[in-house]
This record gives C-alpha cells, sequence and structure tokens, in this order.
C-alpha cells in the first residue's frame, strides 16, 4: 500500500450549532469528594453512590456536564433520546495500576468486579446515559492520544435518532498524565478535566459557538504535521474567554479534513460569572 | 431506498473458529463449539474457567514472521484482519489514501498496560502521553489515508463501528471503510469478568458451557478475536465488479439508561433500536429471515432480549429464526457484533441458519423460533444482528444479500 497521505476529503462541509458548553477540572483530592454529590438533575433511578466506583474521568465529566446545563439552563427533560459522545484519553490508568498490584498480591478473586464496568472506554458515556436518563446511543470514543479529534469526528458524523434535538460531546483526559510509584503513590500532581459540549442538532441554536468540519481540498501539506490543540490547552482557553468574547479552535485531521470549534461566552454565562 | 447504498465487499477473520471467513463459515455451521479450558495462575491462586481462544492470527502478506510476532496479539490480529479483508476485496494493492477505519475496541488500553507489564514494561506507571493506538498503528502500516477511530460500545463495539463506517462514506469522508472489531482476553480480562459473575462455571464440559436460552444456562464464555469487513458504496463495488457479500441495509441503536452492567427488564430501548433500524432499511418485522441474537447465556440477559423480540416481531415472532451462535465462539466482547456480522454473512451465502448449540431445553420465558443444534436450510434475504453492551447500549444491524 501507498504512504499514508491526506486524502483531501472531498465531503461537503458539516454543522452543528452549540447550545451550551461547561468545564471542570479536579484533582485526586477533590474528585474524592465529588464521587459523593450527584446533580440535580440525576435521573431518580440514578442510586446516590452511583459514581463510587466511577472513573476519575467520569465523575469530572459528570461537573462539566452540570456546568453546561446551569450556564444556559438546558432542560435535561429534552435530552431523553441524545447522543452521547464520551472521548477520554487514556481511560482506566490508575484502576489498571490498582488491578496489577491486586492480581500480583492476590490472584484473580482479588481484583474490583468494577474494573471492567467502570473503567473500559465504554464506561463514561455509559455513566452520562445512566445519570441523564438519556436512551439514545452512547458511545466511547479515542481512548488514546488522539481522542479529543476523534470525538469531535465522530460527534459531528454519527448517525442519530432523527428526533434527537441534540447531543452531548464530553472531552476529557489527566493534566498531566498521573506518574505513580510501584507503591501506587502518584508523584506530581495531576488535574483531570472534562470540556462537554451541548451539540444543537436542530441547528437553530449557536448562542454557545458552533462545530463545524470542512474538506481541505489545497490546504499545504506540511499543516498537517502540527501538533493537535490538546484538551489541556483547550480547557484553559476556554476557561480564559473573555465575557461575550469569542475563540476559535482548529484540528487539523491528516486525511484531509479540519474540524473548527467556535466558542461563544454568551450574557448568560456573564449573569452566573457576576 | 437509501441515496447511497454500502455494501461489504471483502472479510477479515481472526476468530476461535479459523482465520478466514471459508473455515469460519464451515465451523460455524457445522456448531463446532470452540470452548475449552483456560487456567491462569497468579499469586498461587488459580483461576479455571471455560473460553474460546482464538489460534495466534497467520503472517500477512508483507511481514517477516518473527517481526510480525513481536507484534501484541491485540495488533497481530488488527493487521491480518485488515490485510485479508482489503486482499478479499481486491483493494491490498490500490492507494489507500481514501480507506478509513473504524475500529471497536473498548479495553486497548488496559490490555496494553497489562501485556506490557507482563513483559517487565511500566508503562502503566509512567504516563506517556503519545502512545500509539491501534487505529493509528493499523493506518500508519497499511497506509491508509482515511478517517480512523476507535469506537467502544462495549459488546456492541462492532455494530456501532460498522454504522459509522457507512457514515462516513455516505458523508463523502472516504470512499472505502474497514469497520469490525477486536478483543483479547487476558488474565485480568478473565478473572475480571469472573468477579462480576457474569461467567458460566461449566467447567467439567466447557463445550457445553455456552447455552444461550437454555433453562440451564448460568453464564457466559468469554472469546476472542477480530473481525473486520470492508464497506465501501454500491456503486463503487459494481463498477470495479467487486464481490458483494451484502448491503449494510440498517441500523438502529440506544440506551437503556438503568445500569451500568444489568440489561433493563423493559424492553422499550432494545425494541426501540430494532425498530430504528427496520425503519433505516425500509422494512417491515416480518421481512427478517434470520435474526442472530445477542443473547449471551446469562439468565437475565437472554430474557430480556427474548421479550424485545416479542415486543418488535409480535405475531411473527414463533415463525422467525433466531439463534445465538455465541453457543459456538463464545463471547467476544469488543469483537462479537463483528462476528457475528461474519455469521450473518454466512448464513446470507450459504442460505442456511447456524445453530444455538446446547439448546437442550428452552427457558420457557424465551420462547422463540429457535435453530437448535443443528443448522437448517433456509432462504435468507434479510438478518438481523443484535448486540447489547455494558453501559446499556442496545445496537441493531440488519444485512441484506446483494441483488
Amino acid at each position: 500500500m501507498s504512504a499514508l497521505v491526506s486524502s483531501r476529503t472531498t465531503c461537503a462541509a458539516l454543522s452543528v450549532g452549540l447550545s451550551s458548553w461547561g468545564l471542570a477540572q479536579a484533582d485526586l483530592a477533590a474528585i474524592a469528594g465529588l464521587r459523593k454529590c450527584l446533580p440535580p438533575w440525576s435521573a431518580p433511578g440514578a442510586a446516590g453512590h452511583f459514581l463510587k466506583h466511577a472513573d476519575e474521568q467520569t465523575v469530572v465529566a459528570v461537573q462539566a456536564i452540570d456546568r453546561a446545563i446551569r450556564e444556559q439552563q438546558l432542560d435535561v427533560r429534552e435530552q431523553a433520546n441524545w447522543p452521547i459522545v464520551a472521548a477520554p484519553r487514556f481511560p482506566g490508568r490508575l484502576a489498571g495500576i490498582d488491578a496489577l498490584k491486586r492480581f500480583t498480591t492476590g490472584g484473580g478473586p482479588a481484583l474490583s468486579p468494577q474494573l471492567i464496568a467502570q473503567h473500559s472506554l465504554h464506561s463514561l458515556s455509559g455513566a452520562l446515559s445512566v445519570l441523564l436518563g438519556s436512551r439514545g446511543p452512547n458511545v466511547g470514543i479515542g481512548g488514546g492520544a488522539d481522542a479529543l479529534r476523534e470525538g469531535l469526528l465522530t460527534a459531528l458524523t454519527m448517525a442519530r435518532p432523527r428526533s434527537a434535538s441534540g447531543a452531548w460531546l464530553v472531552l476529557t483526559a489527566w493534566n498531566p498524565e498521573p506518574v505513580v510509584a510501584d507503591d501506587g503513590t502518584v508523584q506530581n500532581h495531576p488535574v483531570c478535566q472534562a470540556v462537554a459540549l451541548a451539540l444543537s442538532l436542530s441547528g437553530h441554536s449557536t448562542q454557545a459557538g458552533r462545530l463545524s468540519l470542512r474538506g481541505d481540498a489545497g490546504t499545504p501539506a506540511a499543516l498537517y504535521d502540527e501538533r493537535p490543540l490538546p484538551l489541556a490547552e483547550l480547557y484553559d482557553q476556554l476557561d480564559w474567554l473573555a465575557a461575550g468574547g469569542t475563540s476559535r479552535f482548529t484540528w487539523r485531521l491528516d486525511w484531509g479534513a479540519t474540524i473548527v470549534l467556535e466558542a461563544r461566552k454568551s450574557a448568560a454565562r456573564l449573569a452566573a460569572a457576576a | 431506498m437509501r441515496s447511497c447504498p454500502v455494501v461489504i465487499t471483502g472479510v477479515g477473520a481472526a476468530t476461535p473458529l479459523g482465520a478466514d471467513f471459508e473455515t469460519f463459515t464451515r465451523n460455524l455451521l457445522a456448531g463446532k463449539s470452540a470452548a475449552r479450558l483456560v487456567k491462569d495462575e497468579s499469586a498461587g491462586v488459580e483461576v479455571i474457567l471455560p473460553a474460546c481462544l482464538a489460534d495466534d492470527p497467520p503472517v500477512p502478506a508483507g511481514w517477516e514472521e518473527s517481526a510480525f510476532r513481536e507484534l501484541a496479539r491485540t495488533e497481530q490480529f488488527v493487521l491480518w484482519c485488515a490485510t485479508s479483508a482489503l486482499a478479499d476485496a481486491g483493494l491490498l494493492a490500490e492507494d489507500g489514501s481514501r480507506i478509513g477505519l473504524a475500529l471497536g475496541a473498548g479495553g486497548e488500553w488496559i490490555r496494553r498496560w497489562e501485556g506490557d507489564w507482563a513483559a517487565g514494561g511500566r508503562e502503566v506507571y509512567e504516563g506517556r502521553s503519545d502512545a500509539p493506538s491501534l487505529v493509528d498503528i493499523a493506518g500508519q502500516r497499511l497506509g491508509l489515508g482515511g478517517p480512523r477511530a476507535t469506537i467502544a460500545a462495549a459488546c456492541a463495539s462492532g455494530n456501532a463501528a460498522i454504522a459509522q463506517a457507512r457514515r462516513w462514506i455516505e458523508l463523502g469522508l472516504c470512499d472505502t471503510c474497514l469497520a469490525g472489531g477486536v478483543e483479547t482476553i487476558t488474565p485480568i480480562c478473565r478473572s475480571g469478568f469472573n468477579n462480576l459473575r457474569a461467567l458460566s462455571k461449566r467447567v467439567a464440559q466447557p463445550e457445553r458451557a455456552s447455552r444461550p436460552f437454555d433453562q440451564d444456562r448460568d453464564g457466559f464464555v468469554m472469546g476472542e478475536g477480530a473481525a473486520l469487513v470492508v464497506l465501501e458504496s454500491a456503486a463503487a463495488a459494481r463498477r470495479r465488479g467487486a464481490k458483494i457479500y451484502a448491503e449494510v441495509a440498517g441500523y438502529g441503536a440506544s440506551s437503556d439508561a438503568f445500569h451500568m452492567i444489568i440489561p433493563s427488564s423493559d424492553p422499550a430501548p432494545s425494541s426501540a433500536a430494532m425498530r430504528m433500524a427496520l425503519a433505516d432499511a425500509e422494512i417491515e418485522p416480518e421481512s427478517i429471515d434470520y435474526v442472530n441474537a445477542h443473547a449471551t447465556s446469562t439468565p437475565v440477559g437472554d430474557k430480556a432480549e427474548a421479550r424485545a423480540l416479542h415486543a418488535v416481531f409480535g405475531p411473527h415472532t414463533l415463525s422467525t429464526p433466531v439463534s445465538s451462535t455465541k453457543s459456538i465462539t463464545g463471547h467476544l466482547l469488543s469483537a462479537a457484533a463483528a462476528v457475528e456480522a461474519l455469521a450473518c454473512l454466512a448464513a446470507i451465502r450459504e442460505q442456511a441458519i447456524p445453530p444455538t448449540i446446547n439448546l437442550d431445553t428452552p427457558d420457557p420465558e424465551c420462547e422463540l423460533c429457535h435453530v437448535p443444534h443443528q443448522a437448517i436450510a433456509h432462504p435468507v434475504e434479510y438478518v438481523l444482528s443484535n448486540s447489547f453492551g455494558f453501559g446499556g447500549s442496545n445496537t441493531t444491524l440488519i444485512l441484506r444479500k446483494a441483488a
């Protein structure tokens, strides 16, 4: 097969509005406290301890969704069939380290029964669907270094229920990745970050911005070597966004397309921040 | 009618039933169980379980055996399946710049870290943020220049990947797309599921352990392997005279929004996925000639699916043949839906329905048109394949025999 080249996709431009977005971050100590906090919009069937064994990225993702809901006063009852796309980067690392230690010292029976259900690539999206009570499809995307771009691409292109007015895209990662000693103690000071985007599929709501994909016919090939904007920088730039301001982020996809996120800090956010 | 029908033109397999479609089909229709006992030992503790393991895949063209075997097993599965699927489609020598890859894989990183640790590495402790993923590795090695993504919906991952690939082709992001799923079951994976009390304990007769819909089922039998199919537009396939296995006629997906592990007893969400797929295929339930059930041999899950099938098929339920090929292959987790898509292709090509083996005493709460023990000859035009996963994912894929 030929070497990897850009395909210069011929796809038509795709675009969805953003009805809201939210940010959250927490270190390990804060995450421990957040496990006890279910947001008020949680589905009635979700037990109070629902997040007790959840992956850290799930816990922080819930907070980001909560911020997005509160900022624009979104009605969760209108999200009953919203698809949920969650794109964590390296989910389950800390649980994986714990599992290796337990397996070594206690064998198979010592493993937590929560390992697979809570720390797999699908676990974050599954947890959000239960908490939100959303019966739209849920998928975990990426899981590796390029999770952010894969998540953006999937959210823009996945098949959706025709009646769904919106969808959630949640991007999560540690910043920096935890560095762990052999005894299991974390040696650095990682913070888990989450960015939640409420996509408007009906096309009418762009109050919080827009997410789009376009083909790149004619784009210089050198641009595909650019380091893609990581979640940590996206998070910081959104966090610093001036009241009433708009920021634009681009990610080039090496097969010949570009994803553009325009995020707007709206008047409602101004009021919330005041 | 869809404006851009998408068809399957190539198949690659690395399964407990064989590493090519012919062998897989032969063993599937023969109802030959792949289950055997697997023993794991750590800290002096043994765990013995039935499981369906796949042999190491053949070495793909262009590889030195020693170099190929140094790759992680998961990589070997993906590269073998991708290479053989593209070869099967007559595309291996072609320019890969418009070929994408949608790969169902839910535990890629935990498997990778476990494998690295078992070999003396410390990758999981070190926090590297630049390690390439399977889709990137496969894309680089095969020169794939189209969109790529890893897609996880637990046991429904393969269906979600096939649907995503179809969507990319419909949107013009690529002309061709590999799609499917991969799973390798490691000692930690086996014990992890065992501790969930989800696995069969029938160690005396491992080949009889996977018994979906049977009254005496006690859990599933894990399997491993991979399957990838080549998708392209029907128009493109016909233009180049490609062999067409089937059309991807319909897809539907929903979530239970109920529990992270236990499927909802309410048939509404899983029924919704089936109805969406039927609507997408523009057919009524009675057009379905065969249902490849998700049924994993768990007491709760099989019953829930039977209830949902009744809700969708109504008066046609007891005349629409249903089987669970997990009775033969085991449950391949992230690869299950993709391997079951192969089972559906086998049914279409052979005009025969694979059996549910070990179905000695059907559960009265799973009253369906079962195909117990032996395959049957049967006209097959439309096949409906269910795959439901942890996290409450429900997916339904409908494949149609090419005209």
